[in-house]
């Protein structure tokens, strides 16, 4: 009863030493970087650990460090050779995050929202002001805040990272400090906060979607089996209890909300807490990183590369950022994650897109090991105008799925359903630390449609499960050219089977 | 082998007789003997009936009466029962009675099968009597109990209990419903005493030599608490309720850490540091204190031989007292260099309450405390003696249903007799003596007989184990499967086995087997710090590829004693098991889990080393964020510290991992730093990964001569110091007493001040050197640094400005955790020309400006704080807090000295009509300020 070595790891492991040997001299494979190149700004003198980054209304680029710097990236979109960092502001506490407003830099520090200016000109803030500092920090290193972001009612955003160990300055009473966990709106004028969602547990990216709704990135923990991105609204409960205590301050959105009960399926919690929310996009532990930041959608209009409006997504262990679909199933965003691109020199924190449409990349590997070789970093991804061979979207129908293609694929291979392969599995709601892949079944593909353009797939499936994720891997598919795709995998986290057969 | 025959013989026949005569049958299964390892092997089918029923065969001890082969004996592992020379001083006779007479029902799961399951009544409880007076006599019998317990001592063995490992055999207090079978302690506050439990505990294997309880190194306390809290029913025993309060040898202590201690304390209000107890009253504390502003209290009770006039000394530095029941009988108090002092009381024979006091200020620290009286000798006295020193052990503990017994040496005589005629000896060896009858050997057992230990039936005198039906099938099929010759035990038999048999399954999985249930991983493996690991940090590791991982002699190590126990962050502990078992597992893990592919360890090179170096620290993959180097702390998650894989990790394994953390541990935080072989760094080593790794390996090798990699940051540097060099500088941190909302200013002139804008007032004011931002940078440290500089000011604990209704009406005084006391913070703005800040904070109708500024002047920096305050002209009753201390004096109408520490002087654009008011122990400076022209200002100069 040895433990031998699994054939995949003796797999991988052999071909990492071929890999090794010939140095993939023999292949013509495609790589990320025939489509994405990564250019790097000089910050070796700088300990540029971005936190947060805003690109101002005058095309610079605003990035702050979590060692308090603000810096403005004057001339960002030539040689990042001759771009200048220009100090700005110094002093804040862990601004995680910048928005640019009414001629104020809005930006969420540890202790507060605070909107800040250069008032005479000259190059340097003036005033920081305080707009709102209504909720408790204890002295604990993990109570990071995350934001601004603007909802369509003109409201601001923060999602309140809970603390992890020790609390110097908690309430006595609950022995914890209060809206940790939470996510709140702030009247960005008066300052008022709103309290709208709890049971976050790190949320590390804020943003609003185009369509003006807020989603969040939350990171794998206690009671948070895999990372996700999830829509936020008011008086949602996404999972985490620590914050719960807080309910009973005024202007908390519900005050009876129950402790969960460890061990349940996330997709079974609504029969105990109705105001559960399910993710959008469950991001797998290791398969799609394992910490996602920040998140941005892409809005360039094409200028970026095929994948117009959908939203990119950082990851700061992987040095990665993802790709996310998503679509509305009943009331329900949910979608599909794919790798985008790997290979940044340092963890990433937050991403922002440039007015070239270029994908401005912050990092920083303070207190979180992760790929890459540098602690820090700003990078600029750019689109070398080739696009390449890969899944367009991935959408759910009645009785499977529908992938489009950002070229016709070839048809032999894209009806072949040896071309497919599919497991689902879904997660639990458990107090231990992050969880498995749980429930998991092999999913058979029963049809693979090809349509007449070549530019799309209907597969269906047997089973379909709702509130699983539905990992697809289509080494088989090719385009005309039989090329494969770039990426060869696909994650669709099915919360909502639609009903309508007409899809 | 003698038998002492005697008169009484024939009516130990009689009885002997009568039990071995088999009457009618019907072996119930109340519950089956627990084996843990059969239990985990049982739900898996990795095993096979035959490997299952041969690990029963070791555990049931089934060949220690059954008389097997050489090549059978190689593979059945038996289980020694415990030693039972030394029963009677561990059990009480009254339980022995009871276990014998049905030991599943007394202890559920026991291994022990039941001999008299079918005896006559009589007959039964004659042998179990006779047994019991043999027991009771082995060992010198039981003593009274010396220790005590508490309910603070039963909570502390609580959580240890819940804590360091036992419930992974022992199951939690609470039901866990988790479907797993625990070993039960719950006959254990009957069966014996807290001083023999606590010796149990400290070294189970002196009695139960199998290791099948392995030696969780308890320390002599935390053993203690354990038993206290194992046996807590004896607390409410009401046996215990009247007895006498255990007794030890020693006295107990309390140390004291206070600030500019120049006399003894008054103990009564203070918290200790710490606590514990010595065999004497000596400055040699079981911890490191530290060497000035300290006190301790030593108490307990001295032991008075004979009545008489006693004289009692200290010679102390710095001051010290001894009290005799409640009364000073040596005063030697004060700040002093080494100075005798004594004293004289009358004392009767017997306990008196006595009280050792000292303290040291600073400079060197003695203490001796010496008597002298009736019978001592020594005419400048003596030390006091051990054993006059004695201290109370808590609330007595006796095990339930204590009777009264008398040993019965004919009886004693008689057990003995019974102890090899029952065959006991054959599983609990007793001196040389071996059964009066052996039984059949295991190769001429008749498998089909119905009346066997196996069968339906069981005949009396044949032991009745209670075993369930799988577990008969399987000891079946082994027993079957030596009607053919039999091969030694393979390499990965000998791994599943010593993994069934010591049940390592309980904590480890290996193969998928294996592994404490969800309910008792989310509950009670924990971390014994706080350390963001996650599941890692908690569970103790998976076995799988252990023997390619460790190396050998690591791995021997880690089973037999606490070295290479790396996971200090780990609250459950590794055990220790006897070496046989440690030294058969290791070879036979090593020739089972194959190596990988990269065996071979590369070359040492100084270069490479180097290049490794570069690789750990933040210049390459930042191993340093969750590592410790050589004993320092890593930047962020303390982890396995580094200087340990060397000895610990076999290179190859190391490699491979490496290259691919995830698919040796899914749920891992280490990064694959080399995804699909590639490096992040292709300009070192031609980006080779395995040559890149290599170096590390290299730089691991050096061990505790690790130099430390770039970004190790020592404890004590000041790693990140801001200097305000030519401009202030406005900076947000957490700061030691000020708050986790601090906005300090550090101006060029060297004048530095803190605000609290949780409680929004200033806290601190100081020269020089201004504040190390380190604390709160690393990501993860949260560590509260104070002013670097000198001529730290403390300031009034409440804010500038306050609202009175009235007069008296009392200063707010802000909590820790206060919010706004001085008003809502409205942030800053910096002066156009000098960058000197302006904060802003509104306070009910009033918003108030707060400028500081440093006035230089020949001395150093005074601070100016200069105050604008708008409200509406209606408002009333604004006061400012000029001044406030122990002592203060108005020096004249716009100035006052705040004790020693500094003065203030005022200016307003209002006439001054300060108000001198005392509030509790402190006095107070008011100044009135009038809104009626909607605006006002005030200027406060603090000189110190």
């Amino acid at each position: 009863m040895g433990t031998h070595w699994k054939p995949g790891l003796t797999g991988k492991l052999g071909a990492l030493v071929l890999a090794g040997l010939f140095a993939f001299s023999f292949t013509q494979e495609a790589e990320e970087s025939d489509y994405y190149q990564i250019e790097t700004f000089s910050t070796e003198e700088l300990p540029m650990e971005v936190g947060a980054m805003t690109l101002m209304s005058d095309g610079n680029l605003l990035v702050g460090t979590r060692r308090g710097d603000v810096y403005v990236l004057e001339n960002p979109y030539g040689d990042p050779a001759s771009a200048v960092f220009r100090p700005w502001a110094r002093g804040l506490a862990q601004p995680l995050g910048f928005l640019e407003h009414n001629g104020w830099i809005y930006t969420a520090q540890r202790g507060e929202l605070t909107r800040i200016k250069d008032s005479n000109g000259d190059g340097k803030a003036d005033i920081f002001e305080t707009v709102c500092d209504a909720w408790d920090i204890s002295g604990n290193y993990h109570e990071y805040n995350f934001g601004p972001r603007m909802d369509k009612e003109g409201f601001m955003w923060i999602t309140l990272n809970k603390p992890f160990g020790g609390q110097p300055y908690a309430d006595p009473e609950v022995k914890q400090a209060h809206w940790r966990g939470w996510a709140v709106r702030v009247n960005p004028e008066t300052g008022e906060m709103f309290p709208m969602a709890a049971g976050l547990r790190s949320p590390a990216g804020v943003e609003n979607s185009p369509w003006g709704d807020i989603f969040y990135t939350d990171n794998q923990g206690e009671w948070c089996n895999a990372s996700k991105l999830s829509h936020l609204e008011f008086g949602d409960y996404h999972g985490h209890p620590w914050g719960l205590p807080t309910q009973k301050l005024a202007g908390a959105p519900f005050e009876t909300m129950p402790q969960p009960v460890s061990g349940t399926f996330m997709k079974d919690m609504h029969q105990q807490i109705p105001q559960f929310k399910m993710p959008a996009v469950w991001f797998p532990y290791d398969k799609m990183g394992k910490s996602p930041s920040g998140l941005r959608w892409d809005l360039t209009d094409g200028k970026f590369g095929p994948y117009a409006g959908q939203l990119f997504v950082a990851d700061q262990h992987h040095a990665t950022v993802m790709r996310v679909n998503l679509e509305n199933v009943d009331g329900h965003w949910q979608g599909a994650c794919f790798p985008f691109r790997e290979g940044f020199q340092c963890g990433i924190i937050r991403i922002c897109f440039g007015s070239d449409a270029s994908l401005f990349v912050g990092m920083s590997n303070a207190g979180w090991g992760g790929r890459g070789n540098r602690p820090w970093g700003l990078q600029r991804l750019k689109w070398t105008g080739k696009i390449p061979f890969e899944v367009h979207e991935m959408k759910a129908r009645p009785d499977g799925f529908k992938l489009t293609f950002t070229e016709p694929v070839n048809p032999e291979a894209a009806a072949n359903l040896n071309s497919y392969k599919m497991e689902s599995y879904t997660y639990r709601l458990e107090s231990r630390y992050g969880g498995p892949e749980d429930d998991k079944k092999e999913v058979k593909i029963t049809q693979a449609e090809v349509s007449k353009d070549g530019m799309s797939v209907r597969i269906k499936i047997d089973p379909i499960r709702a509130g699983y994720v539905h990992e697809l891997h289509m080494e088989g598919l090719t385009n005309n050219k039989g090329d494969s795709l770039l990426h060869d995998e696909a994650y669709y986290t099915l919360v909502n089977i639609p009903t309508d057969a007409h899809l | 082998m003698h038998f002492y025959l005697n008169k009484r013989k024939a009516i130990f026949a009689g009885v002997f007789i009568l039990l071995l005569h088999s009457f009618d049958e019907g072996s119930l299964l109340a519950d089956a003997p627990l084996v843990a390892g059969y239990e985990r092997l049982k739900q898996d089918d990795q095993s096979t009936s035959i490997e299952r029923g041969e690990l029963l065969l070791g555990e049931l001890n089934c060949t220690s009466c059954h008389e097997a082969d050489a090549s059978i004996n190689a593979r059945v592992w038996t289980r020694t029962a415990p030693d039972l020379s030394t029963a009677g001083a561990r059990l009480t006779p009254h339980y022995l009675q009871s276990y014998l007479s049905d030991p599943q029902s007394k202890k559920s799961g026991v291994t022990m099968p039941n001999i008299f399951h079918a005896s006559e009544a009589a007959a039964k409880d004659g042998a179990i009597d006779f047994l019991v007076h043999f027991l009771a006599s082995q060992g010198g019998g039981l003593k009274p109990n010396r220790m005590g317990g508490s309910d603070s001592l039963v909570e502390q063995g609580r959580n240890l209990f819940h804590e360091v490992g036992c419930v992974a055999c022992h199951g939690p207090e609470e039901a866990a419903n988790d479907g797993m079978r625990y070993q039960s302690l719950d006959s254990l506050p009957e069966k014996t005493t807290l001083d023999a439990l606590v010796e149990f505990l400290k070294d189970p294997h002196a009695t139960r030599p199998s290791g099948r309880m392995p030696d969780l190194r308890l320390d002599a306390s935390e053993a203690r608490a354990i038993g206290v809290y194992l046996l807590r029913d004896q607390l409410s025993n009401p046996q215990s309720v009247n007895a006498d309060p255990g007794e030890e040898p020693g006295i107990a202590f309390e140390y004291y850490e206070l600030d500019n201690l120049r006399s003894l304390p008054d103990f009564a209000n203070l918290e200790p540091k710490f606590k514990g107890e010595l065999d004497s009253v000596s400055l040699n504390l079981p911890q490191k204190g530290r060497n000035s502003n300290f006190a301790i209290r030593y108490f307990g009770h001295i032991k008075i031989p004979t009545a008489g006039k006693y004289r009692f000394g200290t010679a102390s530095d710095d001051g010290s007292a001894i009290l005799i029941n409640g009364d000073t009988v040596v005063d030697n108090d004060g700040i002093h260099g080494r100075k005798v002092r004594m004293g004289e009381v009358e004392l009767s024979a017997g306990n008196h309450d006595f009280e050792v006091h000292f303290f040291n200020g600073g400079g060197g620290s003695e203490l001796r405390v010496f008597w002298a009286g009736p019978g001592i000798e020594g005419r400048r006295g003596s030390p006091i003696p051990k054993d006059a020193l004695v201290r109370n052990t808590g609330k007595p503990m006796i095990p339930l249903g204590t009777q009264p017994f008398t040993l019965d040496s004919q009886k004693v005589r008689m057990g003995a007799q019974m102890f090899t005629a029952l065959r006991c000896v054959s599983c609990h060896p007793m001196n040389d003596w071996k059964p009066m009858r052996p039984s059949t050997p295991l190769n001429d057992l008749n498998l089909n007989n119905a009346e066997g230990c196996l069968g339906d039936s069981i005949r009396r005198g044949a032991p009745d184990y209670e075993l369930s039906d799988n577990q008969r099938s399987d000891i079946m099929a082994a027993l079957k499967s030596y009607e053919k010759p039999v091969p030694p035990l393979s390499s990965a038999e000998t791994v599943q086995r010593t993994l069934a048999s010591f049940n390592c399954y309980a904590c480890h999985e290996r193969d998928g087997i294996g592994g404490p249930s969800d309910m008792v991983a989310s509950k009670y493996f924990n971390t014994a710090i706080e350390i963001d690991l996650g599941e890692e940090g908690k569970i103790p590791p998976s076995l799988n590829h252990v023997g390619a991982k460790l190396k050998p002699e690591a791995m021997a190590s880690i089973l037999t004693s606490d070295k290479f126990h790396v996971r200090h962050y780990m609250a459950t502990r590794m055990p220790a098991f006897p070496e046989p078992v440690a030294q058969s597992f290791v070879k036979a893990v090593g020739e089972v889990d194959d190596q990988p592919a990269f065996a071979k360890e590369s070359d040492f090179s100084e270069e490479a080393a180097v290049i490794g170096q570069k690789f750990i620290g933040v210049t390459g993959l930042a191993c340093i964020t969750c590592h410790r180097v050589a004993g320092q702390d890593s930047l962020a998650i303390q982890g396995i510290d580094l200087s340990s894989v060397y000895d610990r990790i076999q290179p190859g394994w190391f490699k491979a991992f490496l290259l691919d953390p995830a698919s040796f541990k899914k749920d891992t935080r280490m990064p694959q730093f080399w995804p699909e072989g590639q490096s992040a760094f292709q300009d070192i080593l031609g980006g080779d990964a395995e040559k890149q790794i290599d170096s590390i390996w290299s730089y691991l090798s050096l061990k505790n001569s690790m130099p430390f990699p770039v970004g190790i940051v020592p404890k004590g540097t000041i790693a990140m110091e801001l200097v305000p060099a030519d401009k202030p500088i406005v900076h947000r941190t957490f700061m030691k007493d000020v708050g986790p909302r601090t906005v300090l200013t550090g101006f060029p002139e060297k004048l530095n001040v803190a605000y609290d804008f949780n409680v929004v007032r200033m806290a601190k004011v100081w020269r020089g050197r201004f504040f190390d931002h380190s604390g709160v940078q690393s990501g993860r440290t949260d560590t509260f640094l104070d002013a670097l500089g000198t001529d730290v000011l403390e300031l009034p604990s409440g804010p500038a400005f306050a609202f009175l209704d009235a007069p008296q009406t009392a200063w707010p005084q802000p909590e820790l955790t206060s919010r706004n006391t001085g008003g809502q913070f409205k942030g800053y703005s910096l002066d156009q020309e000098t960058d000197r800040p302006i904060f802003k904070y509104q306070l009910e109708t009033a918003s108030i400006e707060e400028a500081p500024a440093p006035v230089i002047q020949p001395g150093g920096a005074i601070l100016k704080r200069t105050f604008k305050i708008k409200a509406d002209s209606a408002s009333s009753g604004l006061h400012f807090l000029a001044a406030e201390g122990d002592e203060v004096e108005q020096l004249s109408n716009d100035r006052f000295r705040v004790g020693d520490n500094y003065e203030v002087q005022i200016k307003g654009s209002f006439p001054l009509k300060p108000i001198i008011r005392v509030q509790g122990e402190k006095t107070q400076i008011l100044i009135p300020v009038p809104l009626d022209q909607g605006e006002a200002s005030v200027e406060q100069f603090i000189e110190w």
